[in-house]
C-alpha cells in the first residue's frame, strides 16, 4: 500500500536539502539538512524514511539520501 | 458605573478632555488658585482635568484633538481678553485661570439654553438616560429654564438612519459637535463622516448623504462610542437599557488583542466598549471585537457533551463524567492496539494560554508522546523557525505603538485594515503624519491607496516570489553602501554577516536580476530598498502573505536580515513585526503547542530542559518530536494515528487540500472535539465536549506584541465548565492527574518552567495591566522592545536565503495563480462571525480576478464560476475587479461551504510544513451550479445537523 507519510517525507526531504544554504562544503550541507531532520522529524517518520533509503531511497534527491544517511 | 478589576497604570474611566501631552518639559501654572504642573502642550481643561476640577465640555474628548466648537469649555484667564475655550488654549507657564464665576456660568448656561432649545427633551424614554454627556452639561451649568421656547425651527423631526445592524443614528438627538466626524478620522483614519451643509443645515453625514450601510463606514464603531448623546447609539441598548456594571476583558478575535470594558446587566453582555488602559489598543476596536459578540449566547451553541460509536450514527447527550470516561477508555484502547504514539492532538489558538498549556500536558503527560500541535502551523510556524534562526526569539520584536515612531514601514503580505483593524488604523495615523509606505502584496490592498494615505511604493509581486523580492531588496542595500556598519559590527556574528554579504552581493539577487521572476520593475524595487534604508527609524510589519509560503520560512529570515543590515533593530519605531492571526497564536506557540518544543520553546531533545518539567509534572517525556499536524494526517490516512484531540480548531475547514483533510478525520477511530459549536471538524467526532467562549473563563490571551492580557470570566459556562476544566476531566479520566483550582494556579506552573515567564502571575497582570514576554529577573516588569542591548543568542546571525521556486506553477491546464485572504468582518472560519450580523457586510465567499482574465473567459461580476486546481474544484460567485493583478484570482475561506480550501494543496513549507496556501495553480471557468464536493458537502451536514437535533431530540423525551 502507498504511504502518504512517505511520499509525503520525500517531498519534505528534498525540499529541505534544496533550501537549507549550498555556500559551504557538501560535508556541512548534509549535517544542517540531518540536523534539521532530526530536530523537526518524529521518530517514526525518521525510521521510515531511513527503512526506505536503505531499499534504494526511490524519489529522495542525493542531497537528501546523504543526509538521511547521518541520522 | 465603575471598572472592577483597578488599574494601577492611570485612571482609563476618567475623559480628560484632550489628548496627554506626549512632551518632557513641564509648565507650571495656576488654575483656581491651585498649582499646576504639567507637560508642555497640555490644555488647559486637561491641566484642570489632572487636579480634578472638571470644566464642562461637549465637543471635547481626550481621544480626539481639541476642537473648540461648543464653547462650554471656556474660561478666564489673567491678561487676556475674552473667555477662550480651555479646551484649544495650551498652557503657558505663570498662567492663571479663573475655571468658575458669575460671567461664566451665566455664558455657559446661554451656550446650554441654545442647545436643548433644539433637542427633544424625552430624557426618561431616551436610551442615553443615565450616561448622557448633554444631560450631566445642563445639570453642571445649572440649566433652569429655556427662555426660546422649542417653536422656532427645530431638527427634531430629522429621520433616524437604523441601516447598521449594531448602531442607530437619530439625527433629531444630534448637537453638531464633530465628535464622531473626528473620530472617524482621527481614531479610525477611514473618513466616511463628514459635516453637510452650513449653519442651521450643518448635520452629520455618512458619506455623501448616505446612509451608514451605503457608506464607507467600516462599523468601528468609534463613532458610537464619541457620541456625548443618544444620537449614535447601539441597539443593544436601546433594546436592554443601560449596563450596570462592567469587567475588563480582552478580544477573543484577532492577534491584536483588544482590551474591552465588557459592559454587563447581571450575567447578560449588553455591549463591548473598548478599554482606554488597554496598551494594545488605546481606546478602539473593531467591528467584530465591538459588535460582534452576538455568537457567545447562540442558539446554536451546544452545552452538552455528546458522544457516539461512528459518524453516520447520531449523537446521544450525556454526562461530562461519561464523555470523559467514554473518550478516555477509546483513546486507551487504541494505544493497546496501535501503539503509544497512535493518537495526539492539536491545542487551540483561540483558547486561552492556561487551557493550550493543559491540552499540550496532557498529550505529552497523559498520552506519553508528542504528537501535539497548533493551527500556528498553517499560519506563522514559519515566523517561530525564521525569528528563532536569525534573532534567537520566536516572536515580534515591538509593541503595536511603535508605528507611531516610524519614518518608513514596509508592509508585506499583509492586509492589516481588514485583518487588523486597530492596528491598521494605528497605521494609518502614523502614515497621515508622513511616514513613508512601501507594500508588496500581489493584490492592491485598501493600504496601497484610501483616504490621505498613498503608498509610495507597491511592490505587485507575482505570488510564490516573496524571497527573489526581499533579496532584491537587500541586494540593493549591500551593493550601494546603505547598511548600518556600526550595529552589523557590534550586534551580529561576523561570520554569518560575511557569508551572506558575500551571497547577497552575487549579481544574480540585483533587482534586474531578479524582475523577471518577481515581475516587479527594478526601478521600483531599488526605490523601495533606498525608502527603508535611509529612514531614520524603519519597520517591516507581515502577515501570513509571508509565511503561507514554500519558502515561508526563508522569507522570514530574508526580512530578519534586511533589518539587520540596516540596524533597524532594538528600539522604538524599527523592528521585524509579524502580524499574527487569532487571538492568540502567539500564545498557543509560547505554550508549548509544537511537537518539538516544550513551552517557552524549549527543545524535547534537551535533557536539562525534560528533567525539568518531568519533575513537575512527574512523568517522564518521550525526547523526540512528535507529528505535525500534516504528518497527523498521513499518518491517519496510513493507519498508524487513530485518536485525536482537538481543541477550538476547525481543521476540516482552515487547513489546505480538504478531501484529504477529511479523509483522515473519517479514518480515526476516537475523535474527541472540544468547541462551542458543532464545526466542520465536529461532523467527524466521536465525542463533543462543549467549549466556553471568552466570556465564560479566566485566563490569559497573548497578542502579537508578546503582551500577555487578562481574560476574565463575566458570565458561568453555558455548558457548566470551562474549557481548561474539561481538559482536566479527561487528563483525570485518562489517569493522568491534574487537580488545579483556578487557571492562575496553571499560569503559576507556565512560570515556574518558562524562563520568559518566570515574573508572570495574575497578580502581577493585575498590577501592571498586560506584561509583554520575556518578564523575568532580567525584565521584571516585561519587554516592550526586543533586543535593545542584546539578543538571546548574544549575536543576532544572518541567514542566507536562496529563492527556490514553487513545485506549484500556473501551466496550459491551470494557468492562473489563486491566493487567499481575509476580509474585515469576518473572522478566520467564521463559525463566531457568521453567527452575528456581520453576515450584512460578507455572507460568502466570492472569486476575484481580473478584468482581462474575466474577459478571456466570457465572466461576468456575479456569474458562478469554477475553481479548479490539481486537488479538486469549487465553485463561487465571481467578482472582476482590478484590485488583481493578470493571472492572480482571491478569494477568502470564511464560509465552510465555498471549499477554498478544497482548491488548495497540501504543498507546504519546507522547514515548517506551514501550507501553501498562498499560491495554488488554478484554472476559473463559468459554470451553472455547484461542485461534486460542495453537493457532498451539503448532504453530509444536512445529516450531521439531524445527528445533532436527533441527540436534542432524546433529551425532551
Amino acid at each position: 500500500m502507498e504511504s502518504h507519510q512517505l511520499t509525503s517525507m520525500i517531498s519534505m526531504a528534498n525540499q529541505i536539502a534544496a533550501n537549507l544554504p549550498h555556500d559551504q562544503s557538501q560535508d556541512e550541507c548534509d549535517k544542517a539538512v540531518a540536523s534539521h531532520l532530526q530536530r523537526f522529524w518524529s521518530r517514526g517518520m525518521k525510521e521510515q524514511i531511513r527503512a526506505h533509503l536503505a531499499a534504494g531511497g526511490e524519489g529522495l534527491s542525493e542531497g537528501a539520501k546523504r543526509a538521511l544517511a547521518l541520522i | 458605573m465603575s471598572v472592577q478589576y483597578f488599574d494601577a497604570k492611570g485612571d482609563f474611566d476618567k475623559d480628560f478632555g484632550t489628548p496627554k501631552s506626549q512632551s518632557t518639559e513641564l509648565v507650571s501654572l495656576e488654575i483656581d488658585g491651585q498649582t499646576v504642573v504639567v507637560p508642555m502642550g497640555t490644555s488647559v481643561l486637561r491641566a484642570a482635568s489632572e487636579i480634578g476640577i472638571q470644566i464642562p465640555k461637549l465637543c471635547a474628548s481626550d481621544n480626539l484633538e481639541a476642537f473648540g466648537s461648543c464653547r462650554i469649555c471656556a474660561v478666564e484667564i489673567e491678561g487676556r481678553r475674552g473667555t477662550p475655550a480651555s479646551c484649544t488654549t495650551p498652557v503657558e507657564a505663570g498662567m492663571k485661570v479663573t475655571t468658575q464665576n458669575v460671567r461664566l456660568g451665566k455664558l455657559r448656561r446661554n451656550i446650554m439654553e441654545l442647545y436643548i432649545s433644539d433637542h427633544p427633551l424625552d430624557c426618561l424614554t431616551c436610551p442615553a438616560n443615565g450616561n448622557c454627556e448633554l444631560q450631566d452639561m445642563a445639570g453642571a451649568v445649572g440649566l433652569r429654564e429655556v427662555r426660546y421656547g422649542f417653536d422656532g425651527e427645530n431638527h427634531l423631526d430629522a429621520p433616524t438612519d437604523s441601516s447598521n445592524p449594531y448602531f442607530s443614528f437619530d439625527a433629531s438627538k444630534c448637537i453638531v459637535c464633530s465628535r464622531c466626524v473626528r473620530a472617524c478620522e482621527e481614531v479610525q483614519g477611514t473618513f466616511a463622516l463628514t459635516i453637510s451643509g452650513r449653519g442651521f443645515e450643518s448635520k452629520v453625514s455618512p458619506g455623501t448623504e448616505q446612509s451608514f450601510m451605503d457608506s464607507d463606514c467600516v462599523s468601528c464603531g468609534a463613532c458610537v462610542q464619541a457620541c456625548p448623546t443618544s444620537t449614535l447609539m447601539e441597539k443593544s441598548v436601546i433594546d436592554q437599557g443601560q449596563p450596570e456594571h462592567s469587567v475588563v476583558t480582552t478580544c477573543a478575535y484577532c492577534g491584536v488583542g483588544c482590551s474591552f470594558k465588557a459592559e454587563m446587566k447581571g450575567s447578560e453582555l449588553i455591549r463591548m466598549v473598548p478599554y482606554k488602559g488597554g496598551e494594545a489598543n488605546m481606546g478602539h476596536s473593531c467591528v467584530k471585537g465591538r459588535f460582534a459578540f452576538g455568537y457567545a449566547t447562540h442558539q446554536d451553541r451546544v452545552t452538552k457533551p455528546m458522544v457516539r460509536d461512528s459518524i453516520d450514527q447520531p449523537w446521544k447527550e450525556v454526562s461530562w463524567d461519561e464523555a470523559f470516561n467514554f473518550a478516555a477508555s477509546k483513546l486507551k484502547g487504541i494505544q493497546q492496539k496501535y501503539g503509544r504514539d497512535s493518537v495526539g492532538g492539536i491545542t487551540s489558538s483561540r483558547c486561552t494560554n492556561e487551557e493550550t498549556y493543559l491540552v499540550q500536558k496532557l498529550i505529552r503527560a497523559g498520552f506519553g508522546n508528542n504528537n501535539t500541535d497548533t493551527c500556528a502551523r498553517v499560519c506563522h510556524s514559519p515566523t517561530g523557525f525564521g525569528l528563532k534562526t536569525t534573532m534567537g526569539e520566536s516572536a515580534g520584536t515591538q509593541t503595536f505603538e511603535s508605528v507611531l515612531y516610524a519614518d518608513a514601514v514596509m508592509v508585506i503580505g499583509a492586509n492589516p485594515t481588514d485583518a487588523h483593524p486597530v492596528f491598521g488604523s494605528l497605521l494609518k495615523k502614523r502614515l497621515r503624519q508622513g511616514a513613508k509606505l512601501i507594500v508588496a502584496d500581489p493584490r492592491s490592498t485598501d493600504l496601497v491607496r484610501s483616504p490621505h494615505i498613498q503608498a509610495e511604493q507597491h511592490l505587485k509581486l507575482r505570488p510564490g516570489t516573496n524571497v527573489a523580492l526581499i533579496n532584491a531588496l537587500a541586494h540593493v542595500v549591500v551593493t550601494e553602501g546603505l547598511e548600518d556598519k556600526a550595529f552589523v559590527e557590534s550586534r551580529t556574528e561576523g561570520d554569518s554577516y560575511m557569508r551572506w554579504r558575500a551571497f547577497i552581493s552575487d549579481v544574480r539577487h540585483s533587482p534586474e536580476a531578479t524582475e523577471e521572476i518577481t515581475g516587479v520593475p527594478a526601478e521600483k524595487m531599488r526605490d523601495a530598498a533606498r525608502i527603508y534604508a535611509a529612514a531614520d527609524n524603519a519597520a517591516i510589519y507581515y502577515g501570513l502573505g509571508v509565511t503561507e509560503h514554500s519558502q515561508g520560512s526563508t522569507m522570514v529570515m530574508g526580512i530578519a536580515n534586511l533589518a539587520m543590515a540596516t540596524g533597524n533593530i532594538g528600539r522604538k519605531g524599527v523592528g521585524v513585526n509579524p502580524l499574527r492571526g487569532q487571538n492568540n497564536v502567539q500564545g498557543s506557540c509560547d505554550m508549548g503547542s509544537f511537537p518539538h518544543e516544550l513551552p517557552g520553546y524549549q527543545h524535547v531533545s534537551d535533557p536539562v530542559v525534560r528533567a525539568r518539567f518531568e519533575s513537575v509534572w512527574g512523568v517522564q517525556l518521550d525526547e523526540e518530536p512528535g507529528l505535525r499536524i500534516p504528518n497527523m494526517f498521513n499518518a491517519a490516512l496510513d493507519g498508524t494515528f487513530k485518536g485525536m484531540y482537538v481543541q477550538g480548531e476547525d481543521i476540516a475547514q482552515s487547513d489546505p487540500n480538504t478531501a484529504h483533510v477529511e479523509a483522515a478525520l473519517r479514518s480515526l477511530e476516537c475523535l474527541v472535539v472540544q468547541d462551542i459549536f458543532l464545526n466542520e471538524t465536529a461532523k467527524f467526532a466521536h465525542v463533543f465536549l462543549p467549549g466556553s467562549s471568552f466570556l465564560e473563563k479566566d485566563g490569559t490571551f497573548t497578542n502579537a506584541e508578546r503582551r500577555i492580557n487578562r481574560v476574565r470570566k463575566v458570565m458561568p459556562p453555558l455548558a457548566g465548565l470551562a474549557d481548561w476544566e474539561a481538559t482536566m476531566g479527561l487528563a483525570n479520566a485518562l489517569g493522568y492527574p491534574m487537580n488545579y483550582s483556578h487557571p492562575s494556579e496553571i499560569m503559576d506552573e507556565i512560570a515556574q518552567l518558562t524562563p520568559t515567564f518566570t515574573g508572570v502571575s495574575y497578580d502581577r497582570l493585575d498590577e501592571l495591566g498586560s506584561i509583554q514576554w520575556p518578564c523575568n529577573d532580567a525584565a521584571p516588569e516585561g519587554t516592550p522592545t526586543m533586543h535593545v542591548e542584546s539578543f538571546p543568542i548574544g549575536q543576532a546571525r544572518f541567514a542566507i536565503t536562496e529563492y527556490v521556486a514553487t513545485e506549484e506553477r500556473s501551466n496550459r491546464r491551470f494557468p492562473l495563480l489563486l491566493t487567499t485572504g481575509r476580509i474585515l468582518s469576518q473572522y478566520n472560519v467564521g463559525a463566531q462571525t457568521r453567527r452575528t450580523e456581520n453576515q450584512n457586510w460578507h455572507d460568502e465567499d466570492i472569486l476575484e480576478l481580473h478584468p482581462v482574465d474575466a474577459l478571456d473567459r466570457g465572466i461576468s461580476d456575479g456569474d458562478m464560476v469554477a475553481i479548479s486546481s490539481r486537488v479538486g474544484e469549487t465553485v463561487l460567485h465571481a467578482r472582476v475587479s482590478d484590485r488583481m493583478q493578470p493571472g492572480v484570482v482571491y478569494t477568502t475561506f470564511h464560509h465552510p461551504n465555498s471549499g477554498a480550501n478544497v482548491v488548495t494543496t497540501d504543498n507546504s513549507d519546507w522547514a515548517t510544513n506551514c501550507p501553501e496556501y498562498k499560491v495554488t495553480a488554478v484554472q476559473v471557468t463559468k459554470v451553472t451550479g455547484e461542485s461534486n464536493w460542495q453537493q457532498q458537502f451539503r448532504q453530509f451536514d444536512e445529516k450531521q445537523k439531524e445527528f445533532l437535533a436527533d441527540a436534542k431530540r432524546e433529551e425532551h423525551v
